[in-house]
């Protein structure tokens, strides 16, 4: 389904995808690298995906989906939805806060975004000046984040983070609990309490019986909060982890067995593992304050080891296979 | 009809309220319920919603922020909102009520 593109581009796209598996993988030396396989323009890997899935079910797996370099990548603990990933390369995203706000209060939430970067190539770093690609709220109605690359496509008036009413007198605690939980949401990982082997810990009867007393949610609500598992195929990332800062606390009220869930406290050596695997550093240093700057408005920058695009008339027609 | 939209601290929420038959309560709070009464009816608890800049819609991750109440009919009503986080202790923001007399004026 690939077909070969301009040999200039070719080079290019070798060279550059050379120096990224050596800033990965620590060592080594561009020479190192023989071959690789390149991926689909983005537009096609869905159809790519649903094909080779289709040719063989043994390919439904999300780990393509994610266009990693060879090497870079093995199952650990913790999720990242596949769709949301933002790619190993070396990145500083720009943050900015929506409401006016001290500067000792900006840089203690950037400080501990910036505690998944001491283990991995993402790092923060607060604007000079205007709309960062990530915009803090601390005026919005609780604790959220978009996901991952959605981050990107949030309006600029728009909040893509909301840390309602941290100040300067919230417990170091909660920046470890909140602050960090929020930015693994930023940096693609979903909840692990929507795992499937931990939402089977889960009896409905009583979850809905609890939330309806506690929260009021309607059936439908406790569905879509603790009782929807993750589709397997559009994750990654193995086994759950219910210490990992991205889990909730559940109370055992809920659980066939009656013990608590308990949720992450910080993020947990194996939170830190998976993450590094998955946006390592590009040398081990300890921090991820190096290459490339993402600013708001800013699209997804072109992974070196995908095709160029021949152009939707140049497309094979896959209907004639596996039918 | 009105829209009434509350903050989410609990000193700037009224303990009584008077409305009319149509208004809509909006309160930023994880969940809530009618506690007694029926003039006033919940219209459940929402996750907030954006269009894209591609035109598609997100949400992001975390639990409910806003809950809905209309009132419905003339009479009372008493409305118990959950406020903070809906799992785990969490520290400042640990989860709390709220409760409030509506009174719905025909």
């Amino acid at each position: 389904m690939v077909r070969g593109t301009g040999s200039t581009n070719a080079r290019t796209d070798a060279a550059a995808f050379d120096e990224i598996v050596r800033h990965a993988r620590g060592t080594g030396t561009a020479k190192s690298v023989g071959c690789y396989v390149r991926s689909v323009p983005p537009r096609l890997s869905g159809e790519a995906a649903s094909f080779a899935a289709r040719m063989n079910p043994a390919n439904r797996t999300p780990l393509e989906a994610l266009n990693l370099p060879p090497g870079v990548l093995a199952p650990a603990a913790l999720t990242v939805l596949v769709s949301k990933y933002w790619g190993p390369q070396q990145e500083e995203y720009t943050v900015s806060f929506m409401e006016r706000t001290p500067a000792n209060l900006r840089a203690r939430i950037v400080e501990h975004m910036n505690a998944w970067s001491t283990r991995i190539g993402k790092s923060f770093v607060e604007t000079a000046s205007g709309p960062g690609l990530i915009r803090i709220s601390l005026d919005q109605d609780g604790y959220w984040s978009y996901l991952g690359t959605d981050v990107a496509l949030i309006p600029e008036d728009q909040p893509t983070m909301s840390l309602q009413d941290f100040s300067m007198s919230t417990p170091e605690s909660e920046y470890r609990r909140v602050v960090r939980h929020e930015t693994g949401h930023t940096l693609g990982f979903p909840h692990e309490h929507m795992r499937a082997e931990v939402v089977a810990r889960i009896d409905p009867k009583k979850a809905y019986k609890y939330f309806l007393e506690n929260q009021g949610w309607d059936q439908a609500t406790v569905d879509d909060q603790v009782l929807t598992p993750l589709d397997a195929a559009d994750i990654l990332g193995t086994p759950p982890d219910e210490d990992s800062i991205m889990c909730y606390q559940l109370p055992g009220e809920i659980t066939y067995d009656g013990k608590d869930i308990d949720g992450g406290e910080d993020i947990n050596a194996t939170d830190f593992h998976f993450a590094e695997k998955l946006y390592p550093q590009a040398d081990g240093t300890g921090s991820g304050r190096r290459k490339g700057s993402r600013k708001a408005g800013a699209t997804k920058s072109a992974t070196p080891w995908m095709a160029e695009d021949w152009g939707p008339g140049n497309d094979v027609d896959l209907s004639k296979f596996g039918q | 009809m009105r829209l009434f939209e509350f903050k989410a601290d609990t000193q700037a929420l009224p303990a009584n309220l008077a409305i009319a038959v149509g208004d809509v309560l909006r309160f930023a709070a994880s969940g809530g319920r009618v506690v007694a009464g029926t003039a006033v009816e919940s219209l459940g608890a929402f996750v907030r919603g954006t269009v894209a800049t591609d035109g598609s819609t997100l949400s992001p991750q975390g639990p409910p922020g806003t809950m809905l109440f209309r009132a419905v009919a003339p009479g009372a009503a008493a409305i118990e909102l959950a406020l903070g986080s809906p799992f785990g202790q969490g520290g400042g923001t640990a989860r709390r009520t709220a409760r409030i007399e509506v009174t719905v004026e025909g």
